[in-house]
């Protein structure tokens, strides 16, 4: 704040004069919109090279990933909607790592029971909105 | 190969301190992707050097499609070309062409009428072995692509210097460049230059930042040059910019020859002075963040 109350004012501090280099700032500040032109770049960039390095292409990812399912079911209920498998590199030592989020399903019974609750909430609350939006139309 | 002990005529003023002295450094300019402005980075980092008084020779390895001769404003100059050498037609010497204002900076042109199978990686070696004891810095300038061209190109090279704009196909491009550069184990080092990078459109969040690219490639930087219009008037003149005082992309190369020749030289702030609409915009997203 201090410093660039200074800025404001045409003043320069020393150490500021070293850092701001703009073209060297890498934080897209975390307010800034994800689908500016840089960070999606980076993004779509970044996923590239990451099949470019392991030369796995994505279908190939694909159909790891369902033997992955199908061998993990042996042993333990999973989430087969919800699994996650990704490339991710590890930014400071440049390591590609395969990153599998796989979601174990509670006991069945818990679970139905919380979902059926939490799906007879939603449609409740759906309802009216719904009904409302037809007759505006009409 | 009659190539031979050529090159040793032009030592002749000190012929004894020549085996203490090391020899000289072989650096390839590569990119991967045409275009993004390879041998224009040759021929300013090579002037670069050459103003700070080493013995450069630039060497074309483009065989079919040279341009490096343009750049330096030296293509009518030309009477033999590396083929030439390779081939017995001349010594190594005699197709030195020597810039038009440098003594200590020549350049070795490439075969327009041949295609790259005219040179094999043994030549590349045998070249630069010769060049290395007479000059202090042998810049190659590469061919783009990944293919025989560019593996013959740094068959003889110490280091490397990858060029690349802040776009995703030059970013990953050099990436790919970079994965065989270090399958060489023959190659000791290779740095970044960031080319054509443009402040303000990374300031309005259009473009990847320099910081962005390095991140992405986990790569050291050696320069990052901004995308000048200078360089388009003085390419047209035959005068690498890095002779233009005035000139900011120009600066951003005699920065970058320092760093090569060991100077610790901080990097150029590309940005614009702000306004004071972007002073205050900045205040007040400074403020906010830390409430």
């Amino acid at each position: 704040m201090f410093k660039q109350l200074l800025n404001l004012f045409g003043l320069t501090t020393i150490e500021q004069a070293n850092i701001s280099v703009n073209p060297l700032d890498r934080n897209f500040d975390a307010d800034d919109s994800s689908n500016s032109g840089r960070s999606s770049a980076y993004n779509r960039l970044r996923l590239v090279l990451m099949h470019d390095r392991t030369q796995l292409e994505p279908h190939v990812i694909e159909a790891m990933r369902d033997e992955l399912v199908t061998v993990i079911s042996k042993y333990i209920e999973i989430d087969k909607q919800d699994i996650e498998l990704n490339l991710e590199t590890d930014p400071e030592t440049n390591q590609v790592a395969l990153m599998a989020s796989i979601p174990v399903k509670l006991k069945r019974d818990v679970v139905d029971t919380v979902k059926d609750a939490a799906a007879k909430e939603l449609s409740e609350l759906e309802k009216p909105a719904k009904s409302k939006a037809k007759s505006s139309k009409a | 190969m009659t190539v031979e002990k050529d090159l040793m005529d032009s030592t002749e003023k000190t012929p004894k301190k020549r085996s203490s002295k090391p020899k000289g450094r072989v650096i390839v300019v590569t990119s991967g992707k045409g275009g993004v402005g390879k041998t224009t980075t040759t021929a300013n980092i090579g002037t670069g050097l050459a103003r700070l008084g080493f013995k450069v020779v630039l060497v074309d390895t483009d065989i079919g499609l040279r341009n490096l001769d343009i750049l330096m404003g030296l293509e009518n100059r030309i009477v033999y070309n590396l083929i030439d050498v390779l081939e017995g037609r001349c010594r190594l010497q005699q197709a030195l062409v020597k810039d038009k204002r440098l003594p200590n900076l020549t350049l070795l042109p490439a075969a327009q009428t041949r295609d790259k199978s005219a040179l094999n990686e043994e030549h590349m070696v045998e070249i630069c072995k010769q060049l290395r004891e007479v000059a202090d810095f042998v810049l190659l300038d590469c061919p783009a692509g990944i293919e025989q061209g560019f593996q013959t190109a740094i068959a003889a090279a110490d280091e490397a210097i990858v060029v690349a704009t802040p776009e995703m196909s030059s970013v990953r491009d050099a990436d790919r460049v970079i994965g065989l550069l270090e399958a060489k184990n023959t190659i000791e080092d290779y740095r970044l230059v960031l080319n054509r990078v443009r402040p303000a459109l990374v300031k309005m969040n259009d473009m990847m930042s320099t910081e962005d690219v390095l991140e992405i490639l986990s790569i050291r930087l050696l320069g990052q040059i901004p995308e000048d219009k200078d360089i388009i008037i003085s390419t047209n003149r035959g005068e690498p910019v890095v002779n233009i005082e005035e000139s900011i992309s120009g600066q951003a190369y005699r920065n970058v020859a320092k760093r090569i020749a060991g100077e610790d030289v901080p990097f150029l702030n590309l940005d614009e002075p702000d306004s004071w609409v972007d002073k205050l915009k900045a205040l007040f997203k400074g403020s906010r963040k830390q409430a």
